[in-house]
């Protein structure tokens, strides 16, 4: 266990990593096989996350440095130039949070793709978007993030077209074109920091812009925060999202949404710890007014469409802006930290958490009456509710958690949301108030069309137990973490919330 | 956070006191439920869907009119959202362009560096 503990975040991304490019070869032996190798891999990934999270939350950062003889060596000359993963409560969270869902998403792949030729192949871009999340989380310098952030690009580009349709080329090659573009920006941000600092360290480049920082820091984070930003589909960068909900697979859509917050979560790292001993107000407003136009436009655009994922697309573009409206209040009250800075910064990241888990309930739901019904199109279903009872039950559990009714995970973030962005403007707190609203709205629409009304007189094939897993567990998690949000948030989120606020301890882990 | 109570910025949130309020009216709702008549046929008028005392359409009322008033009377605002989402890559592109844009504006005469 001390070993798993100790070599964790690197055994955490290798796991996933080699999978990918085993599965393809072990494919050959059966579908069983290369089931069993897709959801062993990604059930050990899960238990690795898990023991380091128990360890980062007891004992702090976690610094590996690979190559060095020892991990926790980070500067051999005195000079951190290795590649460095460091993990701390706020990476820990967000990993822990993206390997349940990838885990679960896997299991719900099974059946859920037709058995053809190829699959190996899918599985193998599945597992190499889980590392390359993996990677987002627990990098510690600038590169390594690029190289991940194209990992995850790549990948997610590949399996958009999965199906080969025309549509699914389309959302593909238009994700591609903007993540390359968003990459290169990337990259070129990073570039610019290098050329400024030399290094590329996060750690080290926080302690050099503590001392001193220039207008090239400016160009270089607004090229990171935009490429961050696309990568969350963020306002203006949004459109990619319901292209990508409206063609991708079910399962591809649950993990791209999590890369999206993985995303989210890199850029706040950044404003938080590389850039958060300067000054950070105007940043913190910029993420607020996003964040806030995101709801706007999210819910608007939900509301007149027709099809449904494209529907969740939106809605998803919506989640996103309550997470920024919460950790962009917290990053406006960081200097100084006061009371209500901080529970906006520990609702959104809340948030963070019952997003990924609401959004793929709600999505897994809606696809598996894709799957029963064996149609794209679901206009003319309904009445599901007397045939397939547990789907509309888990459909009702993500409606209620996503718009934010209690007793749910997410009535609980929101409130912490609402109530710390009053203090900020109270305008906040009506747009965000009222986007729940419209959210509710728009799900009971559907709700009434999937699950009530004249009971659907199609053929249905049976809801198998590998989707009904999945989606049990999360709707589990969405009450437990409804129930005991007061101690969810105690253990997880508050240490998450601190670990940024606190840059000092996240450099202490290198330098 | 002290004990079960999720402290907010200007309050506190108890989620088992909720479940143990929402219990407590369920079972006050089942009496009055079960006071009720016990003359309920099925298959009768009386499960008709109630449609402002008229008979209810043969068919369901379509849910995409569930808010026709409200979508009717944003209809303007959607449009122009609308507008946006031309679907064309190079737009997607240039609001990109757009995002770096206003972020370095912010950031460098807002002077947070």
């Amino acid at each position: 266990m001390t070993f798993l503990v100790e070599h964790g975040p690197a055994i955490a991304i290798a796991i996933p990593f080699l999978a990918a490019f085993t599965v393809p070869l072990v494919a050959k032996l059966g579908g069983r096989v290369r089931d069993g190798c897709v959801v062993l891999s990604l059930a050990l990934t899960e238990f690795v996350v898990l023991m380091l999270a128990g360890d980062v939350l007891a004992n702090g950062v976690r610094t590996y440095a690979l190559g060095a003889s020892v991990p926790s060596l980070t500067a051999p000359a005195g000079f951190p130039v290795r590649i460095i993963l460091e993990v701390d409560a706020m990476s820990a969270l967000i990993s822990l949070v993206a390997m349940t869902i990838a885990f679960l998403a896997s299991l719900f792949s099974l059946k859920l793709i037709p058995a053809k030729e190829g699959l190996g192949k899918f599985f193998a871009l599945f597992l190499l978007l889980s590392a390359g999340m993996m990677g987002m989380c627990y990098t510690g310098d600038f590169f390594t993030l690029f190289v991940f952030f194209e990992i995850v690009s790549i990948s997610s580009a590949g399996m958009i077209s999965f199906f080969r349709s025309g549509e699914s080329f389309e959302a593909a090659f238009k994700y591609m074109v903007i993540s390359v573009t968003a990459g290169l920006f990337l990259l070129f941000g990073v570039g610019i920091l290098y050329g400024n600092y030399g290094m590329l360290n996060m750690a080290a480049i926080a302690g050099e812009v503590a001392a001193g920082h220039s207008l090239l820091d400016v160009a270089a984070i607004s090229l990171i925060a935009s490429a961050l930003l696309f990568k969350s589909g963020s306002f203006p960068v949004h459109m990619w999202k319901p292209d990508v909900f409206q063609e991708a697979p079910a399962n591809v859509v649950v993990m791209i949404l999590t890369s999206s917050l993985v995303g989210l979560y890199v850029l706040f790292r950044i404003l938080f710890t590389v850039f958060g001993t300067v000054s950070t107000a105007v940043a913190g407003w910029l993420i607020v007014a996003l964040g806030a136009v995101s709801i706007i436009v999210g819910v608007l655009m939900a509301m007149p469409q027709r099809n449904l994922r494209r529907m969740i697309g939106f809605v998803a573009i919506a989640e996103i802006g309550y997470v920024m409206l919460g950790v962009g209040t917290g990053l406006v009250s960081m200097q100084p930290v006061n009371a209500f800075g901080v529970n906006a910064l520990s609702g959104g990241l809340f948030h963070i958490v019952n997003d990924a888990l609401n959004m793929s309930l709600i999505f897994l739901a809606a696809c598996a009456v894709a799957y029963i019904t064996e149609r794209r199109d679901l206009s003319g279903v309904g009445g599901l509710a007397h045939r397939s009872a547990p789907l509309a039950v888990f459909f009702l559990i993500g409606l209620l958690a996503i718009s934010g009714i209690p007793p749910m995970n997410g009535f609980a973030s929101k409130l912490m949301i609402f109530e710390s962005v009053f203090f900020l403007n109270p305008l906040l707190s009506v747009i965000g108030i009222t986007g729940s609203i419209l959210m509710l709205a728009v799900f009971v629409k559907v709700f009434v069309a999937l699950f009530l009304g004249t009971p659907y007189e199609g053929k249905l094939r049976k809801t198998p137990k590998t989707m009904l897993i999945p989606m049990f567990v999360l709707s589990v998690l969405i009450i437990l973490l409804g129930l005991f949000a007061p101690f969810a948030v105690d253990t997880l989120i508050t240490p998450a919330a601190q670990a940024l606020l606190d840059p000092q301890a996240y450099i202490g882990g290198v330098i | 956070m002290t004990g079960p109570l999720l402290i907010t910025a200007s309050g506190y949130w108890n989620p088992l006191v909720w479940l143990a309020a929402f219990a407590i009216i369920l079972v006050i709702v089942l009496i009055i439920r079960s006071s009720g008549t016990k003359r309920f046929k099925k298959g009768t008028d009386q499960t008709l869907q109630f449609f402002s005392g008229n008979r209810p359409p043969a068919d369901n009322v379509d849910p995409d009119n569930l808010y026709w008033g409200f979508s009717r009377k944003l209809e303007r605002y959607t449009a122009w959202l609308r507008s946006w989402h031309t679907g064309i890559v190079n737009d997607y592109a240039f609001a990109f362009a757009v995002l770096i844009i206003i972020i370095f504006a912010a950031l460098a005469f807002g002077g947070v560096l």
